[in-house]
């Protein structure tokens, strides 16, 4: 009976300490600690944008030229760090006319690009009802927008 | 039994080994002149941990900076180069930028490298935006255009973009400080409006600049409410 026991115990531990070699060689592991971050203040979500807004929102877009060009959302406008007075300038009939929130995005979670357009684009202008999408670009394209 | 140890030692081990990609400097500074539309720099970094470590991406937090590594793994304690690109445009003062590559090591996922950008100012226009509120009385309101680089400037035309404004200039101090006031007709409908400045810069990029006004509705406490 001892014997079985201890060939269990065993094997258990032969298991987990495979499990846990695994973890710590594989290039692409999972934190452990990994958890769906909360929004922050300022951002939203697909989901929210869906059901609050059913998707009709006015989008700007805070990546370089050449990742817009590339491709974009249906009638969003440029707005980025480089240029930003300049194509401010361009916007300023549409932002006057708008009465839509406003969804800013860059390429993805760890860009922080759609969070300094928004910050200059308020310092600017009175704008109401602007907030960063989650997860950006990625989160547009898993959403096949 | 000793074989299963050996095992168990050698799974340990190597779980304890770990790679550290390190800058010799706490952040990369990078100071353009005035003129420049972009800047590039070098830098040192060492793998200063006891396992190679194998670089799987680099994503920049900022599309005005690029950066790159001269190769793809670094064995332990070995150097390696890397060559960061900003893009200046219309940055101006200091700004903290972050590059992170991802690795494959668990135990550093993520490397952020620290990058400074110390953009010098060579227009300095404050307020950038007048404003009024819906309803206010329609009186003027100024901003000061200082021009703060080596050598100094004039302004040499002003347009509105709108026709609810009139404006006046002058300047306060030579080449260096000029006074805006702009005056709307009404505060009776949202209004956003810029007005272009023109100067006589010798560096094509400060030619032309922008300070903007708005007429808006006086916001509600907490208006804006978070979905």
């Amino acid at each position: 009976m001892r014997s079985s026991i201890r060939q269990a115990l065993a094997l258990l531990l032969l298991a987990s300490a495979a499990a846990w070699a695994t973890h710590a060689w594989h290039p692409r592991a999972p934190a452990l600690y990994l958890i769906q971050e909360p929004l922050r203040d300022d951002e939203v979500s697909m989901q929210a944008i869906q059901e609050r807004w059913m998707g009709d929102v006015l989008w700007i877009d805070a990546r370089i030229q050449e990742h817009f060009d590339a491709g974009h959302v249906p009638g969003a406008l440029l707005l980025n760090e480089q240029k930003f007075d300049e194509q401010l300038f361009g916007l300023l009939d549409t932002l006057q006319a708008n009465t839509k929130p406003i969804i800013i995005y860059c390429n993805g979670a760890k860009c922080e690009a759609s969070r300094h357009v928004l910050e200059r684009l308020k310092q600017t202008l009175p704008v109401e009802n602007a907030f960063v999408l989650k997860g950006g670009w990625q989160a547009l394209q898993a959403a096949g927008k | 039994m000793p074989a299963f140890r050996l095992i168990l030692l050698a799974l340990a081990s190597s779980a304890i080994a770990h790679a550290e990609l390190t800058l010799g400097v706490p952040a990369i500074e990078l100071k353009p002149k005035p003129e420049d539309e972009e800047v590039e720099t070098t830098f040192k970094f060492r793998n200063s941990g006891d396992k190679t470590v194998k670089i799987l991406g680099l994503e920049s937090a900022c599309s005005c900076l690029s950066a790159e590594l001269d190769k793809a793994e670094y064995r332990p304690g070995e150097e390696g180069t890397g060559t960061a690109i900003f893009k200046v445009s219309t940055f101006v003062g200091r700004h903290e930028k972050f590059v992170i590559a991802t690795t494959d090591d668990p135990k550093q996922p993520e490397w952020q490298i620290h990058f400074i950008l110390d953009v010098p100012a060579v227009v300095d226009i404050k307020p950038k935006t007048l404003q009024w509120f819906i309803g206010d009385e329609a009186g003027p309101k100024s901003c000061l255009v200082q021009f703060t680089g080596d050598e100094p400037m004039k302004i040499v035309q002003i347009t509105p973009t709108r026709e609810n404004v009139s404006f006046e200039w002058k300047e306060l101090k030579e080449g260096r400080e000029y006074l805006i006031t702009v005056t709307p007709k009404t505060t009776q409908d949202i209004t956003m409006g810029a007005l272009k400045i023109e100067t006589n810069s010798a560096i094509a990029k400060y030619r032309h600049q922008l300070a903007f006004f708005s007429i808006s509705r006086k916001p509600e406490p907490e208006a804006a409410a978070k979905p």
